[in-house]
């Protein structure tokens, strides 16, 4: 490939496929704090942790004399 | 303590202040390599989120906006690679084409064009969109993805060959 050949490819693409002039008319910033909101804000609890939370709030409750037990446990 | 290590220990206001007066540049370099304004403005989100995150690596002695840069550019880079992955293709700012005397030809031509520098890998249609199209340095380019002035020249390089056999493959000889 010579200069050239780079130079009219390089021409015929920008023809095709115009160099973007786009400037930024918003702040972003409101968006970035909802982001590091989002990213560093406490995590939903899995919902297998309230499956765990509501088996043993259940058995508690089926079974009350358990109880000390399980506080035993813990 | 400056701005930039005030940045590196955390401080939510000195980001504040690089994010406003970056934020502009990183778009537009964003912008010129994934071509479509609303992916940018996420992407723009989505550089800015990794350099919060990495501020305990950034060395305050440095470039910052180099930096800046050269994540925007790796972030763009994997934007282009899943968009290619999910549909084959990058979106296209509307373009017109020049005036021609056969405007059906250039318009065949330009379609062509288009179609192989979409099918073009990630790496190698970043720089050809740099280097071609933006007429940017090679050292430009580089800083913006990570590599030499070298590396750079190498892949524009290798674009433009891959491109010629594209073209050829699809009947259009330059």
């Amino acid at each position: 490939m010579n200069q050239n050949e780079r130079e009219r490819l390089a021409a015929l693409l920008r023809e095709a496929m115009p160099p973007v002039h786009r400037e930024l008319d918003t702040d972003l910033w409101p968006r970035m704090l909802r982001e590091l909101d989002r990213q560093t804000g406490p995590r939903p609890v899995p919902w297998f942790d309230w499956l765990l939370l509501a088996g043993a709030v259940s058995w508690c409750a089926a079974f009350p004399a358990a109880l000390g037990a399980l506080l035993y446990q813990l | 303590m400056e701005q930039l290590e005030c940045f590196a220990a955390g401080d939510l206001g000195a980001f504040e202040s690089l994010f406003r007066h970056y934020q502009a540049e990183i778009y537009g370099w964003i912008v010129r390599l994934v071509r479509d304004p609303a992916a940018a403005e996420d992407l723009t989100i989505e550089t800015f989120w990794k350099i919060y995150r990495s501020r305990g690596r950034f060395d305050p002695g440095r470039s910052f906006g180099a930096w800046a840069r050269r994540i925007a550019g790796n972030t763009a880079l994997d934007h282009l690679a899943k968009v290619r992955a999910e549909t084959g293709h990058v979106a296209e700012l509307d373009s017109e084409p020049m005036d021609a005397p056969d405007p059906a030809r250039r318009r065949e031509l330009h379609d062509a064009l288009r179609v192989a520098f979409r099918s073009l890998p990630p790496k190698l249609q970043a720089v050809a969109t740099l280097a071609l199209i933006e007429e940017k340095s090679y050292a430009e380019v580089g800083e913006a993805l990570g590599i030499s002035a070298a590396a750079a020249k190498s892949r524009e390089f290798r674009a433009v060959r891959l491109l010629r056999k594209k073209l050829e493959k699809l009947g259009v000889g330059l």
